[in-house]
């Protein structure tokens, strides 16, 4: 009976959050995509300095150095990694931008979707009654349409604009963040805790802000990670058809409807790098939001 | 007698069960009718008395109101039927910052507390809201609170998951105490803690009460227990008050034979060959209450009288029993 | 011999390393005896029961020791082999009656398979064992039962069934861990009294797993009282209960109010339970015991065999402690 085996205390000043961080390290995956996703954003950041050239300043451009292959060298010795379209643009410096782009408007729209659908679904799970079913109704007519239609016929009425694209996507997102925070909070309000605060006497928006609240976030940032996602991608497809974002800030998207034209015409590198760019972002975003959901599920939860 | 500190009468409240709106429509299309909602009486026109420094014990088993009673004093929910005055006024009346008086604790410390939250800031969050005391007295009084429940300050810091279940329950109850309540509902404070956890939970109580004179209405399926700690003991079955008396005397002569077959069915440690005198059946839906006295298929005793007539709360000594045929 | 269980050690790897949870138990069960195995949470008196069914949840394993059922060593049986013991020759019955009925199957169709899965017989007859069965536990109109899902029943009802569907086969013996805990008084003592005299007319061992003392006491014939993962007491009910060797033992019982201590404090067991990561050297209940010594605070304290049964102290009470 002997050799026991020492086995450290978990360190109890963690805060849950603390937690939650500890046990997603433990995934080689979500690593990964935690670090994909970090690498992205950094790009999309630091463009302009990692960049070697503003494809969007048409001084910068030569068009001399049109429709080179990647790995070629042009005019001023510079090498274009990716190759260039028929201005004469890096396409790595492109996709570098148009990163930029596309997770401003995804972070963006989702932020601002989640902002507004945590307020209706708190106050629609709180509220019950008359304002509930109301507002249920509304989200629920929202979500019977499909996404793509509404935001083509928004930026149809609208017209062309970031604000406006950004506008198009909360619109298209906001239904789903307060149907989810609807759920969630009616099962936390039905909770011993939330009856003790009642009892301990505090108002209803202290009950809201600091206790229902925080309780309902963690399962909500997994639904973040998944729609900033969904949003991108949305975006992208907006683009592609020609309605998403003006020509002076293309995203991803655009490059890759541009490119899609000269396919035929043997270069490739216009539309697939691009592509490759939008599917490494939103597969590490899917990555880090699927392993957050695993280990905020308390059922596929390790002790 | 001096002036009860709470006073409960007749009170009464019902939950309706609504019919689906499927069922609505289904019932509509075959019948033409709306279908008829099922109403449960949870609490059924109780009516008792509580003096100041008094310990109530309130026993029953699962779905016979008890738990819905400690929420309508609390005031969680309200009443359809009767009054709650506390210190002579109306509950509904009163004002939030007076009803603080009355806390409460819960069964499961792990549920009751805010996973989210420093177990420290939740004792200290209603304190600070209600400026129970000056803030600049807030820490020494908390440190003064902890100390009285037996937590160790370190815990403060750490979050409801991280500490025992009877450290818990601990700071439940100092939530409560915190809110310098003069009646504390306590809901099945003890069922979830281990045996002997439960017991250092127990003496807990025990002693804040004689300190800090203050009156309990506890709740518990334990006879044990509320014997131990209560001065008095109210037995509910199906929603309504069946005996209300003396705990010791109730308890070890009990009149009512559902006091009866509960004493018999409660586990308790002995040594001779134990026979398990339990009572047959189970507690009847409380949708569809039988007839007459609500006890009467379960009981040998009954006759035609229980069968067809429900008897009455009646004063029988120093107690009130709710039977056709006392013991 | 029933069940023996030697020297038993189970391990939870951890990322910090293993964590053993269950100490060298050494526990016998005799055929159609009635154990009540008392514990409190984290005394490992589950874990136990789990590793008796080869139940324990991953990545937990057993990693020395034996499990002897009828002379065959669970532990190194195959899973075909285990398979053909669980539900037949052992049974268990859950706190919860839900872990083991299907909310989607109808009562007939979970217990027809429980026995049919098991051996041939025909359908007719099958049903016949059923609802004798659920008479056998006291389920009135059992016909009617026999038809329902689980939710149309009380929670009473779903664990007589349970227990039902755990008698079919007519096992050696039935686990049974926590099995009223959640129910009523009232229906955990019918429960109690018909489980006692089934397993007295069948001739089937039961180990009835508990927090509760005063829930064995009626119902077993032998008592072990389990402390962080080790069993620190064994012995005859009467024995145990009226001079027990073990101040946890004793702890225990003075934990549980009763009439004459009314008004006074009880005699409370300081402290907590140590986690398995942070066993206190020496005894594990050192640290709460009152009467611990010198010797408790560094050695582990081996089973002391007595006429009747056998306890781990270095000091023991006495027949003068009690009095």
């Amino acid at each position: 009976m002997s050799g026991n085996i020492p086995v450290t205390k978990p360190p109890f000043s963690q805060t849950p959050m603390g937690e939650l961080v500890s046990d997603f390290t433990a995934n080689p995956f979500a690593v990964l995509g935690f670090f994909g996703l970090l690498a992205v954003i950094i790009c999309a950041i630091f463009a302009p300095y990692i960049a070697p050239q503003n494809p969007y300043d048409l001084m910068t451009l030569d068009f001399m150095d049109g429709n080179l292959p990647p790995g070629s060298t042009g005019g001023m010795g510079q090498v274009f990694m990716l190759g260039t379209d028929d201005q004469g643009r890096d396409v790595w410096s492109s996709i570098l931008y148009g990163l930029r782009t596309s997770l401003a408007v995804g972070a963006a729209s989702a932020f601002i979707a989640f902002g507004i659908g945590c307020i209706v679904g708190l106050i629609a799970a709180y509220a019950g009654g008359l304002t509930d079913t109301l507002i249920m109704r509304l989200v629920e007519l929202q979500l019977s349409f499909p996404a793509i239609l509404i935001a083509m016929i928004l930026v149809a009425v609208l017209g062309q604009g970031t604000d406006k694209i950004i506008l198009a996507l909360v619109a298209v997102q906001w239904a789903y963040y307060a149907r989810t925070i609807r759920g969630l909070a009616l099962v936390e309000k039905g909770r011993e805790y939330i009856e003790a605060t009642h009892v301990l006497g505090f108002s209803h928006f202290r009950i809201v802000l600091r206790h229902l609240l925080p309780n309902c976030i963690p399962p909500l940032i997994v639904i973040v990670t998944m729609q900033v996602a969904s949003a991108i991608a949305l975006e992208a497809t907006l683009s592609f058809l020609g309605i998403g974002l003006p020509l002076t800030e293309p995203s991803l998207g655009q490059q890759i409807a541009n490119g899609y034209g000269y396919m035929q015409a043997g270069r490739y590198w216009l539309s697939i790098f691009p592509g490759v760019a939008l599917l490494f972002t939103i597969v590490s975003l899917n990555l880090v939001g699927d392993h957050l959901r695993d280990i905020l599920n308390p059922k596929t939860r390790r002790q | 007698m001096t002036a009860p500190l709470l006073s409960v009468r007749n009170l009464g409240r019902k939950f309706v069960q609504k019919p689906s709106a499927v069922a609505v429509a289904a019932s509509l299309l075959t019948t033409g009718k709306r279908p008829v909602q099922k109403a449960v009486r949870a609490v059924n026109d109780i009516s008792f008395d509580l003096g100041p420094g008094e310990a109530l014990g309130l026993v029953g088993e699962s779905g016979c109101g008890k738990s819905t009673v400690a929420r309508l004093i609390t005031g969680l929910i309200t009443p359809d039927q009767g009054a709650i005055t506390y210190k002579g006024e109306t509950l509904a009346a009163m004002a939030r910052k007076d009803r603080l008086k009355i806390q409460m604790v819960f069964q499961d410390p792990l549920g009751s507390l805010d996973p989210r939250m420093r177990l420290g800031d939740q004792i200290a969050e209603g304190v600070r809201v209600h400026n129970i005391v000056p803030a600049a007295e807030l820490k020494d009084y908390l440190a003064g609170i902890f100390a009285d429940c037996g937590i160790d300050p370190v815990l403060a810091q750490r979050y409801p998951h991280q500490v025992s279940g009877g450290q818990r329950q601990r700071f439940g109850i100092a939530r409560a105490l915190a809110m310098k309540p003069d009646l504390v509902i306590c809901d099945e404070p003890v069922a979830a803690l281990d045996v002997s956890i439960q017991a250092q939970v127990i003496n807990l109580l025990a002693r804040l009460r004689r300190e800090r004179g203050l009156s309990y209405i506890f709740i518990s399926h334990d006879l044990n227990v509320v014997r131990h700690l209560c001065d008095r003991v109210a037995v509910m079955y199906l929603g309504k008050l069946i005996e209300i008396g003396d705990a010791a005397e109730v308890l070890s002569d009990p009149r009512h034979p559902y006091t009866s077959a509960l004493g018999d069915a409660a586990p308790r440690v002995t040594l001779d060959a134990q026979e398990f005198r339990a009572i047959k059946g189970e507690i009847p839906s409380p949708l569809n209450p039988p007839k007459g006295c609500f006890f009467n298929p379960r009981c040998s005793l009954a006759t035609d009288l229980c069968r067809s007539e429900a008897p009455e709360l009646r004063d029988l000594g120093a107690r009130k029993v709710a039977c056709h045929t006392p013991l | 011999m029933l069940l023996e269980i030697k020297n038993l050690e189970v391990v939870f790897p951890m990322r910090q390393g293993d964590l053993r949870v269950l100490h060298g138990i050494d526990l016998a069960v005799e055929k159609g005896e009635i154990l009540g195995l008392v514990g409190e949470s984290g005394s490992g008196k589950s874990v136990l029961s789990k590793a008796v069914m080869g139940l324990l949840a991953k990545p937990g394993r057993a990693s020395g020791g034996e499990i002897l059922f009828q002379g065959q060593d669970l532990l190194k049986a195959d899973a075909k082999a285990l398979r053909s013991l669980r539900g037949n020759r052992i049974a268990m019955i859950f706190q919860d009656p839900m872990a083991t009925l299907n909310p989607v199957l109808r009562i007939d169709a979970q217990m027809l398979e429980a026995v049919q899965g098991h051996r041939k017989m025909p359908s007719a007859e099958a049903r016949r064992l059923c609802i004798e069965a659920l008479r056998k536990v006291g389920i009135p109109a059992p016909e009617e039962r026999f038809l329902n899902y689980p939710h149309q029943l009380s929670g009473g009802m779903r664990q007589r069934i349970a227990i039902a569907t755990a008698l079919l086969n007519d096992p050696d013996l039935i686990l049974a861990d926590e099995a009223t805990t959640a129910l009523d008084v009232t229906i955990q003592a019918q429960i109690l009294s018909e489980m006692k005299a089934l397993c007295r007319e069948s001739g089937t061992a039961l180990v009835w797993v508990t927090h509760d003392l005063a829930v064995v006491s009626g119902i077993a014939d032998r008592i072990a009282v389990m402390y962080a993962g080790r069993i620190v007491e064994c012995g005859p009910t009467q024995e145990v209960l009226s001079r027990p060797k073990h101040p946890y033992t004793q702890g225990l019982l003075d934990s549980v109010p009763s009439a004459a201590q009314r008004g006074q404090d009880l005699r409370q067991i300081p402290g907590l339970m140590p986690s398995p990561s942070a066993l206190p050297p020496g005894c594990a209940f050192n640290p709460r015991c009152l009467r611990a010594k010198e010797a408790c605070r560094s050695n582990q304290p081996v089973m002391t065999q007595t006429p009747t049964g056998a306890f781990a102290c270095f000091n023991p009470l006495s027949e003068g402690d009690r009095a």
